[in-house]
C-alpha cells in the first residue's frame, strides 16, 4: 500500500477514528490489527519474515531477563547470556544478509573468478532493514540491561511492525516507542492539526519537489554521455531529490504517528546546514546514525582489540594520534557498514568508506585544523567563516552522492570527471518534461524546483534560528491556517510529478 | 467559540478545496469522446459490445458491423484500457442491458505491462455515472492509484492551461451539452459512426512505445480480471469472442518472434475458458483487400486507418456470422 495511495490515505483515516472512538485501554491492539492489515496488503508470504523476527528477538529477550533474574553464577549467566545474544542477530542479521546481498556476492565471485553461477530470485519484505535494526536495537539493549524486555508478544509485536513507520523509519527504541504505543491517547485536536500539517508538508517534498528533480537525475544519471555537461545540475538535483524523498516521507510517517498521539524521534534536522560531515551525520537519517553509534561504533571502539590497537598505536605514533586512530578505525566500520545497508553494490560501499575517510581524516588533522585556524586569525563563531564550512560540506556530501546514483563506480567517476571538465548549462532544455502527456514544461519543472526550494530554505531557515513552524503556525488567524492547508494541498497536484513517472519513496526499498 | 472554530476549519478547507476541484475540472479536462461512450451505454440498448484498447477503437467500425450483422453494435473500446476497466465497463452496460455477444480486443502488451495512470482510462470513471459499478471499480482500480488522480482528476490535465479558453467555451457549446462529435474532428482523427477513425496523413510513422508480449513479466491482474469477465460472460449468457487486430507487415516481420509467442500463449490460455480466439495476424486469417503495408497504420503499433478499419470490421462481421 504506497504512502501517496487513495488506499492508505483511506486507511489512516479509518485507523485515526477507530483509535479514538474505542475504548483507550484497545488502542494498542487496534493499532496491531492495523499494522498487520497494512504489512499483510504487500503480500502474506513476506509477512513471515516479520513474524520470525518478532517471535525470535520476543523469545530473545524474555530469556536473555530470565538468566539476569535467575541465582546463576555470573560467568555461567554471562556466557548463557552472550549465546543467545548471538543466536538472535546470526538468525536475524542471517536473513536480513541472505536476503539482500546474496545475489551481490554471486556477482562479485562471478566477476572475480570469471564463474558463472546464477543470481537467486529472493522476495525482499519491504522494510526489512528497518524492522531488524529496530528489533536488533532492542535485544542488545536488553542485554546490555538499558531496558526490561517486554513480555507481552502482540505489546512486542506492534513495536516491530508499527505501520507508519515500517517502511522507511525512523527506527525507534524501544524505551521511548514502546511506552508511548502501549498508553492511552485522547484526541487532541492540536496534533491532529500537527500531524496533518506535517503530512502534506512532506507530501509537498515529495511531490513537488523530489519528484520534479528526479526527472532530471534519472535523464542525467542514465545518459552520462548524453548530457556531459550537467553532471553538476545532476548531483545537485538528486541532492533536493534525495532529500525532499526521504525527508518528505519521514514527514509522512512522523505525521501519521501524531494522529495517533505518538511522537516519532526525528531522522532530520536540517542537513545542509551541516558544517561538517560528522555534523551531517547528526542531521541526516539521526536514528540511523544513533543506532550505528551505540551498537557498532561504542562496541568496536570499547572492544578488548580495539584498546589493544590503542596501545600499539599509542605507541608506534604518539599520544596524540595513538587515542585519535582507534576512534578514525571505528568510524571507518561504521561507514562501512552504513554503505553496506544502503544497497548491495560496491558503489555504496565506497559511498560508505568515502564518508568514513573524511571523518577519520577530520579526527586526525583536528590538531592541525585548530593551529592553522589560529595563525589566519579564523574565529570559529565568524559567519563567513561558518558560511564556508556550509558550502565546504554540502560539496563534500554532493561528491558522495555520485556513488550514491549513479549506476557504478566508473559512471560516477565518469560524472565526476564531467563536472570538472564539461559543463554546458543549456543542455537542461534539452531534457524533455511532459511529453508523455502532450506537453513540453521543461522549464516550468525548473522554475517549481526553484521556487519549492526556496520554500524548504526558508523553513529549514527559520527552524535552524530556533523558530517552531508548528508552534507558530498554531498561533495564526484560522482563515490563514485554512489558506495555507488549501494552497498546501492543491499544490500537490498542481505542481506535483505523476507517481507513475517519479516512482515510489527511495527508502521505502530498503 | 473556540471549538466552533476548530471545526470550521477543517469545514471550510474541504469546502473551498470542492469548489476549486469542480472549477479546475470545468476548465482543464477537455470534452472527451468516452463521456458520449457513458451517455449511450446508460440510453441505449446493445447486442454485440466491443471492449480492448486503442486498436480496437480506431480499427472497429460499430457501424458496418450493425450494418453486416444487423445486431445493435457499440464499440466501447478505449486507449489505455487493460481488462480490469473492461470488466467493469461490460458491467456497467449489463446494468441497462445485457448484450448478447461480447468481443475482447487483445492487445498482448495490456497483459504484461503495468497498468499506467495515464491514457483515456481516469475518463472511465470520472464519466461514469455514479452506480454499483462505480463504487465496486472505485474500490478495484481508483482506490490504489495516487490519491491526486482520484481526488483531483483535474492532476492529468495541467498541461491543458493554456487551453482553458476553448475547453470553457466546447463545454458551453451545443455540440457538448447534445453528446456531438465536433469537438474531436482534427486533420489527423475524427470520432465519428461510434470509432475514432485515423485518417492517413503524411507524417513519419512513429515506432515507438511496442509494448511486446513478455511472459516473464504476466500482469496478473490482467488475468484475474479477463477471467472475472470469462466467468460474468457465461453468468450472463454473453457469447464471449476475443480478436487481435492485424498490424502492419513491418512490425509483423520485425517482431516476429514476439507475435508468434503471444498467439501461442494466447490460443492455449483462451482454449481453457472455452473462448474463440480471432487473431488476424495469422496467416489463415489473412483478410482480403486489407492492406498490410505500413502506409495503411498510423504506427507501427498498428493503429490503422478508417478505410481499412471498414474493410477490417466488415471481416470480423463475416467471421460472426
Amino acid at each position: 500500500m504506497s504512502l501517496i495511495s487513495m488506499e492508505f490515505l483511506l486507511f489512516v483515516f479509518l485507523a485515526v477514528v477507530g483509535y479514538y472512538w474505542i475504548p483507550q485501554k484497545f488502542q494498542w491492539i487496534w493499532l496491531l490489527i492495523f499494522s498487520y492489515i497494512y504489512y499483510i496488503s504487500g503480500g502474506l508470504q513476506v509477512t513471515s519474515f516479520l513474524v520470525f523476527t518478532t517471535i525470535t528477538t520476543y523469545l530473545g529477550g524474555v530469556f536473555l531477563e530470565k538468566i539476569s533474574e535467575k541465582n546463576m553464577e555470573k560467568q555461567k549467566a554471562k556466557k548463557k547470556k552472550k549465546q543467545i545474544l548471538i543466536s538472535v542477530l546470526l538468525l536475524n542479521f542471517g536473513v536480513l544478509g541472505v536476503l539482500k546481498y546474496t545475489n551481490f556476492a554471486i556477482g562479485t565471485v562471478n566477476t572475480l573468478f570469471g564463474a558463472e553461477f546464477n543470481t537467486l530470485q529472493f522476495l525482499l519484505p519491504l522494510g526489512i532493514s528497518f524492522y531488524t535494526f529496530q528489533s536488533m536495537g532492542y535485544i542488545l539493549d536488553i542485554y546490555w540491561e538499558r531496558t526490561t524486555a517486554e513480555h507481552n508478544l502482540f505489546r512486542f509485536a506492534l513495536f516491530v511492525s508499527f505501520f507508519p513507520q515500517i517502511l522507511q523509519g525512523p527506527i525507534g527504541r524501544f524505551s521511548k516507542l514502546g511506552t508511548q504505543l502501549f498508553e492511552a491517547h485522547s484526541l487532541h485536536s492540536e496534533e491532529i492539526e500537527q500531524g496533518i500539517l506535517r503530512i502534506f508538508w512532506g507530501y509537498f517534498k515529495k511531490m513537488v519537489l523530489a519528484d520534479n528533480a528526479v526527472i532530471f537525475v534519472n535523464a542525467i544519471f542514465d545518459a552520462p554521455d548524453v548530457y556531459d555537461g550537467l553532471a553538476i545540475i545532476g548531483v545537485l538535483a538528486y541532492s533536493i531529490q534525495l532529500y525532499c524523498d526521504f525527508s518528505g516521507g519521514m514527514d509522512v510517517v512522523i505525521g501519521i504517528a501524531k494522529l495517533f498521539g505518538i511522537t516519532l524521534d526525528e531522522n532530520f534536522k536540517r542537513p545542509y546546514f551541516a558544517i561538517s560531515i560528522t555534523d551531517f551525520w547528526h542531521r541526516w537519517h539521526i536514528t540511523l546514525g544513533t543506532w550505528m553509534k551505540d551498537y557498532v561504533f561504542y562496541p568496536v571502539s570499547l572492544s578488548g582489540w580495539m584498546k589493544h590497537f590503542s596501545k600499539f598505536s599509542k605507541k608506534l605514533f604518539g599520544k596524540q594520534i595513538g587515542r585519535t586512530l582507534p576512534i578514525c578505525l571505528a568510524n571507518l566500520i561504521v561507514f562501512l557498514v552504513v554503505g553496506i545497508w544502503h544497497g548491495a553494490a560496491w558503489k555504496f560501499i565506497i559511498y560508505g568508506l568515502y564518508n568514513g575517510l573524511i571523518i577519520a581524516f577530520s579526527g586526525l588533522m583536528a590538531p592541525n585544523y585548530r593551529k592553522w585556524k589560529q595563525k589566519l586569525h579564523i574565529v570559529e563563531d565568524n559567519k563567513g567563516f561558518h558560511f564556508f564550512q556550509i558550502v565546504r560540506t554540502f560539496i563534500l556530501v554532493n561528491i558522495s552522492w555520485f556513488f550514491d546514483i549513479a549506476k557504478d563506480v566508473p559512471t560516477a567517476l565518469l560524472m565526476m570527471k564531467h563536472a570538472i571538465t564539461k559543463c554546458n548549462l543549456y543542455q537542461i532544455f534539452e531534457i524533455k518534461i511532459g511529453e508523455a502527456s502532450g506537453t513540453k514544461y521543461t522549464l516550468v519543472a525548473i522554475l517549481v524546483i526553484l521556487f519549492g526550494c526556496l520554500a524548504v530554505f526558508i523553513v529549514s531557515f527559520l527552524e535552524e534560528s530556533g523558530k517552531d513552524i508548528a508552534v507558530f503556525f498554531a498561533r495564526q488567524h484560522w482563515l490563514v491556517k485554512c489558506a495555507v492547508y488549501v494552497g498546501l494541498i492543491l499544490l500537490l497536484p498542481a505542481l506535483g510529478q505523476p507517481a507513475g513517472e517519479a516512482g515510489g519513496f527511495i527508502y521505502a526499498q530498503f | 467559540m473556540r471549538n466552533f472554530k476548530k471545526i470550521l476549519l477543517p469545514i471550510m478547507a474541504v469546502l473551498i478545496l470542492m469548489v476549486v476541484n469542480i472549477g479546475m475540472n470545468y476548465a482543464l479536462i477537455p470534452y472527451s469522446y468516452v463521456r458520449i461512450m457513458m451517455h449511450q451505454v446508460e440510453t441505449q440498448n446493445y447486442d454485440t459490445v466491443f471492449l480492448g484498447t486503442s486498436h480496437g477503437l480506431n480499427g472497429i467500425s460499430p457501424n458496418v458491423i450493425e450494418r453486416e450483422t444487423g445486431a445493435k453494435t457499440m464499440n466501447l473500446c478505449l486507449g489505455g484500457e487493460y481488462p480490469r476497466d473492461a470488466y467493469y465497463m461490460l458491467k456497467k452496460v449489463c446494468e441497462k442491458s445485457v448484450p448478447k455477444t461480447v468481443i475482447y480486443e487483445l492487445d498482448a502488451g495490456y497483459w504484461c505491462t503495468e497498468e499506467g495512470q495515464r491514457g483515456d482510462f481516469n475518463r472511465i470513471y470520472y464519466e461514469m455515472p455514479f452506480s454499483k459499478v462505480k463504487v465496486e471499480y472505485f474500490i478495484s482500480k481508483m482506490l490504489k492509484l495516487d490519491f491526486r488522480a482520484t481526488l483531483f482528476p483535474w492532476f492529468y490535465y495541467r498541461g491543458q492551461i493554456g487551453n482553458i479558453k476553448n475547453i470553457i467555451n466546447c463545454k458551453q457549446s451545443e455540440d457538448y451539452k447534445n453528446y456531438g462529435v465536433e469537438a474531436f474532428r482534427n486533420e489527423a482523427q475524427s470520432y465519428e459512426e461510434g470509432f475514432m477513425r485515423n485518417h492517413p496523413v503524411e507524417i513519419e510513422k512513429p515506432e515507438e512505445p511496442l509494448e511486446l508480449w513478455n511472459e516473464k513479466t504476466k500482469n496478473k491482474d490482467s488475468f484475474l480480471y479477463f477471467e472475472k469477465m470469462a466467468s460474468f460472460c457465461e453468468k450472463q449468457g454473453i457469447t464471449l469472442i476475443v480478436i487481435t487486430t492485424p498490424v502492419p507487415e513491418e512490425t509483423l516481420e520485425k517482431y516476429n518472434k514476439e507475435f508468434q509467442k503471444a498467439d501461442t500463449f494466447f490460443t492455449s490460455y483462451l482454449e481453457k475458458f472455452d473462448v474463440q480466439y480471432w487473431n488476424y495476424n495469422r496467416s489463415e486469417r489473412k483478410i482480403e483487400n486489407f492492406d498490410y503495408s505500413l502506409k495503411a497504420f498510423s504506427d507501427y503499433e498498428g493503429h490503422m486507418n478508417w478505410e481499412q478499419a471498414e474493410i477490417f470490421s466488415a471481416q470480423i462481421a463475416k467471421d460472426f456470422l
